[in-house]
């Protein structure tokens, strides 16, 4: 995982709990680094661990942290210098679901290290979609939950709900979701 | 309104395509004259149907080109062009004639250096075809800048550290260098006081309180070289700003020589020493007197009992380094049990706790030579002597 995600999750922290909480989860998480640098790839295991000592520290279900995260990234990403990329993607919220599969792309052409996600999305009708998430990662459902709520909010949508429909068959760590929004 | 001049069925460049791949497109006819414009374009301008291209844009590459001969001279080349309307919209691409339908056709995209020159202008990726390379230059762009405010505050970061622990030296420096000296001058008055104390008594030979003063002496000795190597250490990381220059052997030896007469001449010690082949080292000068006062005097003071202490040191070139060979036949050391931390420092490598020493002297010797990137290496037997080859960077002659 590029260093930006657990950049977030270090302010993610600090913003609910502050530094010396994060300094307790760290040091529980076994993890040595001072200060993640955002362009830098670091084992995928780093994030993990930080999230399981996240959970057993605040004594929180880890799925509720990985949904609590995923909402963040979106305010996060607005702040600290991804505004525009988020502007570009798209107008509104299913244009930039629609946009997120390439978004990803274009940035993993600059880092060769990165292996992000892919996402389809289908429009159903003007207040519903189907999105697919496919990743090379286990564990990471309840993000995107997160990041679909979080990107709600930055719409100023009335509402968002999303209901997992499950692993996409025959494909590991691949997820649906039915999303509706108004 | 091109559906009527344009059969679908025997050109390429039936509406969707074109809008799809080519979303930032225009269609002139011969005259230059605006026939259809991109979807992406008419989202940013504000073009009209009919009127001229030159109306609206001017045209920065090819130089000088103002008519439609002039355009297809150049089907070559890449044409930039700028609007008239905004200034910030640039656009790069090729002009295209297609003899069939006897219309030109730019086909292109905006030419972005920043998201800033995509202000106001509700341009999202949707307006780009996807293969068009801006989207990915832009993303680029930004995470260059983010990585570029990372590097800014990451080195905010270590110049504050660096800051700190700059500051932490100087006071650090301070304390030992005030500790050690004010330390000192008590130390020696007691050592002094001891000796004056102990003749003015004239104790028996042998009593329990010569003992006793015999004994307070040594510690007080001890303490002395425990303080003198503090002071030592002390003025080695001050001397670290110093500039190197050509340094003479012969003169700093017989300073060195100099400095250590009163034990030189006490034990008889024999030096030879031998410059000839090579007599200038780069280097602070207080760094080559602190190492060649650091080996004499161990060498004085680990010499064996049984024996005069010989000394021999000689001097030689190879390519850009002096090679000084440092040799004694004091007691030896047992590298098979020391070797590891024989330049660490405060270690002690003779069980014969009565010669009296700090541990310091190797250590200093290595960190001074390390600031060269010189080498050092031993050999050694015990009770036969001990040799060091030091390699230092050659002075000009």
């Amino acid at each position: 995982m590029y260093g930006l995600v657990n950049k977030a999750a270090h302010k993610f922290v600090v913003t609910g709990h502050g530094e010396q909480v994060w300094n307790e989860i760290k040091e529980k998480a076994g993890i040595d680094v001072d200060t993640f640098v955002s362009m830098e790839a670091y084992p995928d295991e780093i994030t993990y661990k930080i999230v399981g000592a996240a959970s057993e520290y605040l004594k929180i279900d880890a799925q509720v942290i990985l949904e609590e995260f995923g909402k963040y990234w979106i305010e996060y990403s607005m702040v600290e210098g991804y505004s525009h990329l988020l502007e570009l993607a798209g107008n509104t919220f299913p244009e930039f679901l629609k946009n997120l599969d390439n978004m990803h792309s274009y940035i993993a052409q600059s880092f060769t290290e990165l292996r992000p996600p892919s996402f389809i999305c289908k429009e159903i009708d003007e207040n519903t979609l189907i999105l697919e998430y496919h990743s090379e990662r286990p564990g990471l459902a309840s993000f995107v939950v997160g990041l679909l709520k979080g990107l709600g909010n930055k719409f100023n949508l009335e509402e968002v709900s999303v209901e997992y429909l499950g692993q996409i068959e025959g494909k590991e760590n691949s997820h649906e979701y039915k999303v509706c929004y108004k | 309104m091109l559906d009527a001049i344009m059969d679908a069925k025997t050109t390429f460049w039936n509406d969707h395509r074109l809008n799809e791949l080519f979303p930032f497109h225009l269609v002139l006819d011969k005259n230059l004259k605006i026939k259809k414009v991109g979807p992406s374009i008419k989202k940013i301008l504000d073009l009209n149907i009919d009127h001229l291209f030159f109306e609206y844009f001017e045209i920065s590459r090819p130089n000088n080109v103002t008519s439609f001969s002039d355009i297809l001279k150049h089907k070559e080349s890449l044409f930039l062009f700028n609007s008239l309307q905004k200034s910030q919209f640039k656009f790069r691409g090729q002009m295209y004639f297609d003899q069939q339908e006897n219309y030109l056709f730019f086909l292109g995209s905006p030419l972005l250096r920043s998201f800033n020159e995509l202000n106001d202008s509700n341009i999202t990726l949707n307006d780009f075809a996807v293969h068009d390379n801006t989207s990915h230059f832009l993303f680029a762009l930004q995470m260059q800048e983010i990585a570029l405010n990372d590097t800014k505050v990451l080195s905010k970061k270590i110049k504050d550290h660096n800051d700190y622990l700059e500051s932490t030296n100087e006071y650090l420096d301070l304390m030992v260098y005030r500790m050690t000296h004010d330390l000192r001058a008590p130390a020696l008055n007691v050592g002094n006081m001891l000796g004056m104390l102990k003749q003015s008594l004239m104790l028996e030979e042998d009593s329990d309180e010569q003992k006793i003063f015999k004994y307070a002496e040594s510690s007080t000795n001890k303490l002395l070289d425990t303080i003198t190597s503090f002071i030592e250490l002390a003025k080695f990381k001050k001397s670290k700003n110093a500039s190197p220059i050509t340094c003479n052997l012969t003169e700093n030896f017989e300073h060195v020589e100099n400095l250590l007469n009163h034990d030189i001449l006490n034990h008889n010690v024999i030096i030879n020493k031998d410059f000839r082949k090579a007599n200038n080292i780069y280097c602070v000068k207080e760094d080559l007197i602190s190492i060649l006062q650091n080996l004499l005097s161990n060498s004085i003071k680990y010499k064996s009992n049984d024996r005069i202490l010989v000394v021999d040191i000689t001097s030689s070139i190879k390519e850009n380094d002096v090679h000084i060979k440092y040799t004694d036949n004091g007691v030896g050391i047992d590298l098979a049990t020391h070797k590891n931390k024989l330049f660490s420092i405060f270690s002690r490598f003779h069980s014969d706790t009565k010669i009296e020493g700090t541990g310091i002297g190797l250590y200093l010797v290595k960190q001074l030579i390390d600031r060269y990137n010189g080498t050092i290496t031993v050999e050694s037997q015990i009770n036969k002597g001990t040799s060091f080859f030091i390699t230092l960077p050659k002075g000009n002659k």
